[in-house]
């Protein structure tokens, strides 16, 4: 049994491939799959040049409202002629004197900052030293005795890397986006494949004939076409997923005549190589198998 | 020969044109949406930025969008004494959560609420926010993030998707100083006005070139301030990275061939579909040629339906694509389509001819 299957598969195997005949099917395999890696593998270059170009501050001080570390309240923040209302700061055992955030100053550019918080006008004339006050006001403790926490709220301070957050929602943005326009490719295509098989089936059909002439029953004929097609799918699958990957990298290293350095060099993950050698298996199975039982 | 071929054409099409038109309209819709995702990321940062006629839009050569900062002070006094108005757009990116939203800056909104901000009403129902909440937004420029409040949601199409805080705070989390913004749109009164402004500027136009809008990008060059003309503002960032607009263009009809090429592969084995009608044709003696004619008929026939239906679909259907949390409805540039249908008749018509000689 094993070696009339082994001898069939080899018999289809080398008509196909003597015969030419495979190739516009390996290629209509190949070519979806190609397309759609393509895709997969500019999401990931695209990531690569993100997290690349913008300069990585690294670490970020992310202020959760669900912890307890440190106290916030809304104030009012004055610059000697105006008043601002609602402006938030922080309120720290951590400080020796009130003190004004890098960024902060930077960003409103006056000349005077005063803070009004119940009863207290606290004149804030020092910049914070530390980045975690950075767009913050922040007051020791013991000088505000006795405020009322009505307008207070307790925070946590995580840390965090926001390029890498950044970077990964655009790519799942990006890859939700064109989820439709893959899913599109692949059903387009495996609309094309039946016909081609057929034609494939016509040119290679003398083989099965020859086949059932030497006595292979028509059971391990149509596991031997099983058997040939999944190796057919196979090599398209590889294929598709080696010239997608060869592009990518081709396309990366001549933009470079752009001016752009690109450091990835992305290659296809084992689920997409799965999912798309499962897409090209059960593609290639029906449209030969059915073409095949059939005519035998 | 005329009604030989319409004969042919009436057996081959009951059998091949379902094929072609499904074929070839799953792949025409897979175009137009890679084509319609590709110009909606292009054109995104057109959203933030209020264009019109007679004015400039300066932005700088930044790295990418909501990342430009330019000098307002330095613009201002080079361009004082003229009948022009300045507007500036501040704007950033932000993370709330896991999610990149758009904060843009507004006007006098400090006063009342400095750590505060309004949320567009998509973008609240997306987040679970209401009116009161507390919200911390962090951005790639600042070592600690920013705590927000809620004031209100708003509910207005141009910025239902985005949040607007007081442009002191979008400095803050752009890392701005409260001299720069991310754009200044210069608003001329007439066209001279608007040569005078470029002529300041330093941007040569030739004399009878009309103009009623340019954008202009600033980039600092050794110890002198360069300014380069675009097209359009997204071209600014084009340019950043290298890119000019027409290698984008060549890029997604590369793209659409590629993808396209599924429809030779269909239409060079049509002959598996149309076997025994080829064969009795054949043996009433119609010949190969108006065989090979009337298929491409029918193949072209049903391409132009697909790709209109196509069209329809994407106007009717409204799929939306989400960027940087905006929900961006994917539109069709016609003369793409177009150009598309024609690229793909061809390969129809190169393929049926290929197909019917073996």
């Amino acid at each position: 049994m094993v070696r009339k299957l082994t001898l069939s598969t080899v018999a289809i195997l080398v008509e196909s491939i003597r015969s030419a005949s495979c190739i516009p099917l390996i290629l209509s395999l190949s070519v979806a799959i190609a397309i759609v890696s393509s895709i997969d593998l500019s999401i990931e270059v695209g990531k690569g040049l993100l997290t690349q170009r913008i300069a990585t501050p690294g670490t970020t001080n992310v202020v959760t409202l669900s912890g307890s570390d440190t106290i916030m309240c809304f104030a009012t923040l004055c610059n000697g002629t105006d008043c601002y209302d609602n402006a938030i700061i922080v309120i720290s055992k951590n400080i020796d004197s009130p003190c004004i955030g890098k960024a902060l100053k930077r960003a409103l550019g006056w000349k005077q900052y005063i803070v009004a918080v119940d009863m207290h006008r606290i004149e804030i004339s020092r910049t914070c030293r530390s980045n975690l006050y950075d767009p913050y006001i922040a007051i020791p403790s013991r000088l505000l005795p006795g405020i009322s926490t009505s307008r207070c709220f307790a925070v946590g301070i995580d840390k965090r890397d926001v390029i890498a957050a950044i970077s990964n929602y655009f790519v799942k943005e990006l890859s939700e986006n064109l989820v439709l326009a893959k899913v599109l490719i692949l059903v387009s295509y495996a609309l094309i494949v039946p016909p081609i098989a057929k034609r494939f089936i016509d040119r290679i059909q003398i083989v099965f004939e020859s086949l059932k002439y030497c006595g292979i029953a028509k059971r391990e004929l149509t596991a031997s076409t099983i058997l040939f097609s999944i190796l057919l799918a196979t090599l398209s699958t590889i294929l598709g997923i080696a010239f997608a990957t060869m592009a990518i990298h081709v396309a990366t290293t001549l933009i470079k005549c752009f001016g752009i350095l690109i450091a990835t060099r992305p290659l296809p993950s084992t689920a997409a190589i799965g999912l798309y050698l499962a897409y090209s298996t059960a593609i290639a199975c029906f449209s030969i198998v059915m073409e095949v039982k059939k005519r035998v | 020969m005329f009604s030989e071929i319409v004969t042919t054409f009436k057996v081959l099409a009951r059998i091949l044109w379902i094929p072609f038109f499904v074929v070839s309209l799953l792949i025409m819709l897979s175009v137009d949406i890679l084509l319609g995702i590709t110009q909606n990321y292009y054109e995104f940062y057109r959203i933030v930025v209020p264009t019109q006629r007679n004015s400039i839009v300066v932005s700088s050569l930044s790295i990418a969008p909501f990342t430009s900062i330019i000098d307002v002070r330095t613009l201002s006094s080079k361009l004082r004494g003229l009948d022009v108005e300045i507007e500036t757009v501040t704007t950033t990116l932000a993370l709330l959560g896991d999610r990149v939203v758009v904060v843009l800056g507004v006007d006098n909104l400090s006063k009342q609420c400095l750590y505060c901000c309004y949320v567009g009403k998509r973008l609240a129902e997306k987040l679970s926010i209401s009116k009161g909440d507390l919200i911390s937004l962090s951005t790639p420029f600042l070592r600690s993030s920013v705590v927000l409040r809620v004031v209100d949601i708003v509910d207005d199409s141009k910025h239902e998707d985005m949040i607007l805080a007081p442009i002191e705070i979008v400095r803050l989390l752009r890392a701005m100083s409260y001299r720069q913004a991310s754009l200044a749109i210069i608003k001329c009164r007439n066209a001279s006005t608007l040569e005078e402004v470029l002529r300041i500027l330093g941007v040569s136009t030739p004399p009878t070139q009309l103009i009623e809008q340019a954008f202009l990008a600033l980039n600092i060059v050794g110890k002198r301030i360069e300014v380069r003309r675009f097209e359009n503002l997204e071209d600014i960032y084009l340019a950043r990275i290298g890119i000019p607009r027409t290698v984008m263009l060549i890029l997604n009809i590369a793209l659409s061939i590629v993808i396209a090429t599924g429809l030779y592969f269909f239409s060079s084995n049509v002959q598996a579909l149309t076997h025994r009608a080829l064969e009795v044709l054949t043996m009433i003696g119609v010949t190969k040629r108006i065989i090979t004619i009337s298929t491409i008929f029918v193949a072209i026939s049903a391409l132009i339906a697909a790709s209109t239906i196509s069209m329809t679909m994407i106007k009717i259907l409204r799929f939306s694509i989400s960027i940087a949390s905006f929900s961006l409805i994917i539109d069709i540039d016609l003369a793409m389509h177009a150009l598309i249908t024609i690229i793909m008749a061809l390969i129809v018509v190169v393929g049926v001819w290929r197909g019917l000689r073996q």
